[in-house]
């Protein structure tokens, strides 16, 4: 593969999709919460970059305000979408967060397989 | 953990004069949001920011989390409120969905709701994990 | 003309915020009362839809391509009614109990507000907002009495469901990409024409990964008993997570299939991973000795059942199906409300140290069995109607044989389960019919809960009639056999657990069988890889 057609290749959506994966490769891959909080965190950045980057035109303006014409507005419903997934994604985590210190507090460690061997105490 | 002395750094003298700006910055976010990138959840989030840089330069939570709580919950309320009230019930019947002050009123509120909100939740983890 | 509809949702929303305000002994007063006017507005709603068809408004005055629409519908509104009613019913029975607090009435009617949210939205993007927030609403819920089981049974609660809602946002990305439409109407409308059906394919199979999980379809299932069934949990959040909550996974699965049926036919795949998970549902319902745990379990094997009949290509089985949603949320309901009640009182949880609850509880054992009955299909009881209706589309003859065994299962779990209503009591003074002070409205609500059961058996034809608009007759002169088969399947479970179940090895091992995060996680990638490439082969 020609160092072009690997520039070519990389945009945002394919990088989503690597990224996607590579978040949940972090899931099955450590055994810490924390992490699988922060793999979360890096797929829902990957569904954000797809939703922003898959439709969008080069140099469009943004949806809001007032427009200059002959320019072409970049599609306002993944946007008004996506800042309602990244509200929904700082609850999420802080509640994640939350839940962790708890996990710790209760059993002294933050690893999942140590905490469920306790659980099973 | 960040832990500084009691006494105000130089940074933490930095960061007082930066305040003024941090404010200015997030309620010209909030108030543009209508009509420009940005909005409440954007400048809600800069406005929190004063809170917890204030935090970390200074650790003390002197002020009461309470009163913050009390506060979220009654913009949450006025945040379901005010569009039920005025929008949702009678479409057209008050305002316009397209409403210049509708937009900037409810920009505000969300605004100071992801302010506070934000806030609490930082200090709550600063309080755990102290 | 029409009800507002956000009013369903938002209303429930609003009260709670209301009550935080109020002093703690109005706002428990004040909770069930709320029901009220949801009630009428909802019943409003129904008969309106039933005159006029199915409604679309669009919340604000918005044109519909920009604002939110709320979709209402014959089978939406069922399912609103049905939260209403069930809602009404906890709180009632939650009145009395110590746990209550400004906080937890406020979090249970939020909640509330969504589940209508999840039932009435028109489009994919808004459920996943209300499912996520409904995520973070009951692992509050379930850590509300905090102990050390349930922290670390909340986290995976949690954390499972965020992934598989991750899952869904980017298959909801995919799919905006290939057909620029998230609602339904419009979805339906463009795919139904969609010529390149192998484009569709990895949207489906993220979006159905996710609402596998959701509706805890085999092999995803194993955050549900952990959720549904953790000591921690209050028991009416238990009940409305078994009875309801997991039912919007189901609804989610009928829309979505719906949509994409067209294009991608699925059903022969869902049928056998139904099948699989109602087998595999009683079996663990079978070898658990925790009576909450007991009936988690029951609830996959159940949702395995109501699957099925989802997935025939049969109308009698679907609105089989579909009667079965109702009919589980309210047996589910009371066999999760008696069991917090038996709980309270017994001091354990332990299958085999409780004893003797007719005597001790009769009203509760009374609306305990009444929901028994309901669950296993006997005669005249709401199960067997909706379970008759889908073994008709059970059109192939294994298909049948997997229907009774799956039958004949959860007869011998309720064998087990049933096993705490018989016996000596542990204290030789007879109680109260009501079980003693404090019991009675709890176990009134109970024995509502199990005499609808009852009456939903016996009214099946025009409950069906109103809730769905199909006629679907009973054949009443059949009745004399299904007794006997009954009664047959009756004896075979008794016989069958206490003979050679009981005792049998790998049943305990079967109880060990719980999945860590990371094997959760490593399923639900298998289970996306699996769709894809099934899929990719058959198209």
């Amino acid at each position: 593969m020609s160092i072009n057609a690997l520039l070519d290749w990389i945009s945002g959506e394919h990088i989503s999709l690597v990224l996607f994966f590579v978040g949940l490769y972090g899931l099955t891959a450590r055994r810490n919460m924390l992490k699988s909080i922060l793999s979360v965190g890096i797929m829902q950045a990957a569904a954000i970059l797809y939703f922003l980057s898959a439709d969008l035109a080069e140099d469009s303006v943004p949806p809001v305000g007032e427009s200059v014409a002959g320019q072409a507005m970049a599609d306002p419903l993944p946007q008004a979408m996506m800042i309602t997934d990244i509200v929904i994604g700082i609850g999420v985590t802080a509640i994640a967060l939350t839940l962790m210190i708890h996990l710790y507090h209760r059993y002294g460690t933050t690893n999942w397989q140590k905490a469920r061997d306790k659980r099973h105490e | 953990m960040i832990r500084m002395s009691h006494d105000r750094s130089l940074f933490g003298r930095l960061i007082g004069l930066l305040y003024p700006f941090m404010l200015l910055l997030s309620f010209y976010i909030i108030l543009n949001g209508h009509a420009s990138p940005g909005g409440g959840f954007q400048g809600g989030a800069v406005l929190a920011t004063v809170l917890i840089s204030r935090y970390l330069t200074y650790p003390v939570a002197d002020f009461r989390r309470k009163h913050l709580q009390m506060a979220e919950k009654i913009l949450f309320g006025a945040i379901l409120l005010l569009p039920i009230l005025l929008l949702f019930s009678r479409p057209g019947w008050l305002i316009a969905p397209y409403d210049r002050w509708y937009l900037v009123a409810m920009n505000v509120l969300i605004g100071l709701k992801v302010g506070t909100g934000l806030s609490i939740i930082f200090y709550r983890f600063a309080a755990e994990t102290r | 003309m029409m009800v507002p509809l956000f009013i369903l949702i938002l209303g429930p929303v609003l009260a709670g915020l209301a009550l935080l305000a109020l002093p703690l002994r109005w706002g428990k007063v004040l909770a069930p009362i709320s029901q009220i006017p949801l009630a009428v507005l909802a019943g409003q709603a129904f008969l309106a839809v039933r005159r006029d068809g199915p409604q679309l408004q669009v919340i604000g005055g918005w044109p519909s391509s920009v604002g939110i629409a709320l979709r209402a519908e014959l089978l939406s509104l069922d399912l609103v009614m049905l939260n209403i009613l069930l809602f009404a019913c906890l709180l009632l029975y939650n009145t009395g109990k110590p746990y209550v607090n400004r906080t937890f009435l406020f979090l249970f009617l939020s909640f509330q507000g969504l589940l209508n949210g999840i039932f009435l939205s028109s489009d994919l993007f808004n459920i996943f907002v209300l499912v996520e927030v409904a995520t973070v609403v009951i692992s509050l819920l379930i850590l509300f009495k905090p102990n050390s089981e349930s922290i670390y049974d909340g986290s995976i609660y949690l954390l499972t469901n965020i992934v598989a809602m991750t899952f869904f946002l980017f298959g909801l990305g995919l799919l905006y990409k290939t057909t620029g439409a998230v609602n339904f109407d419009s979805l339906k409308r463009v795919i139904a024409s969609f010529e390149d059906s192998e484009r569709l394919i990895l949207p489906y199979a993220f979006l159905m990964t996710a609402v596998s999980l959701k509706a805890a379809l085999m092999p995803l299932f194993s955050w549900l008993p952990k959720a549904h069934g953790t000591p921690g949990a209050p028991t009416v959040v238990s009940a409305v997570l078994s009875g309801l909550y997991v039912k919007g996974g189901v609804y989610l699965f009928f829309r979505l299939q719906d949509i994409f049926e067209p294009v991608l036919d699925t059903r022969s795949l869902f049928l056998v991973l139904s099948l699989m998970t109602a087998v595999i549902g009683f079996v663990l319902a079978i070898a658990q000795k925790d009576i909450k745990l007991i009936l988690a379990y029951h609830t996959v094997s159940q949702i395995g059942l109501i699957m099925t009949g989802l997935n025939m290509d049969h109308d009698y089985a679907r609105y089989g199906a579909l009667y079965h949603i109702i009919n589980h949320a309210i047996f589910k309901a009371t066999l999760f409300l008696t069991a917090g009640l038996v709980i309270e009182r017994y001091k354990t949880r332990q299958i085999g140290q409780i004893r003797g609850v007719w005597r001790e509880m009769p009203a509760v054992a009374l609306a305990s069995l009444l929901a028994i009955l309901g669950i296993t299909g006997a005669p005249l009881f709401n199960g067997s109607m909706s379970k008759a209706w889908i073994m008709v589309g059970a059109d192939q003859a294994w298909l049948g044989i997997a229907l009774y065994v799956i039958n004949l299962g959860t007869v011998i779990s309720f064998v087990k389960y049933s096993s705490m209503l018989w016996g000596k009591a542990p204290e030789k003074a007879k109680r109260p019919f009501w079980g003693g002070p404090g019991h009675r409205l709890p176990a009134l609500v109970c024995l509502f809960l199990g005499t609808l059961c009852l009456l939903g058996g016996v009214l099946s034809e025009p409950m069906t009639r109103l809730l769905f608009g199909v006629a679907l007759p009973v054949d009443w002169s059949q009745y004399g056999r299904k007794t006997g088969v009954f009664l047959l399947l009756l004896i075979a479970g008794t016989a069958i657990y206490h003979l050679g179940l009981k005792h049998w090895r790998y049943l305990q091992q079967a109880r060990d069988l719980d999945l860590s995060f990371h094997d959760i996680c490593l399923t639900m990638a298998a289970f996306f890889a699996a769709l894809v490439i099934v899929l990719k082969i058959w198209y």
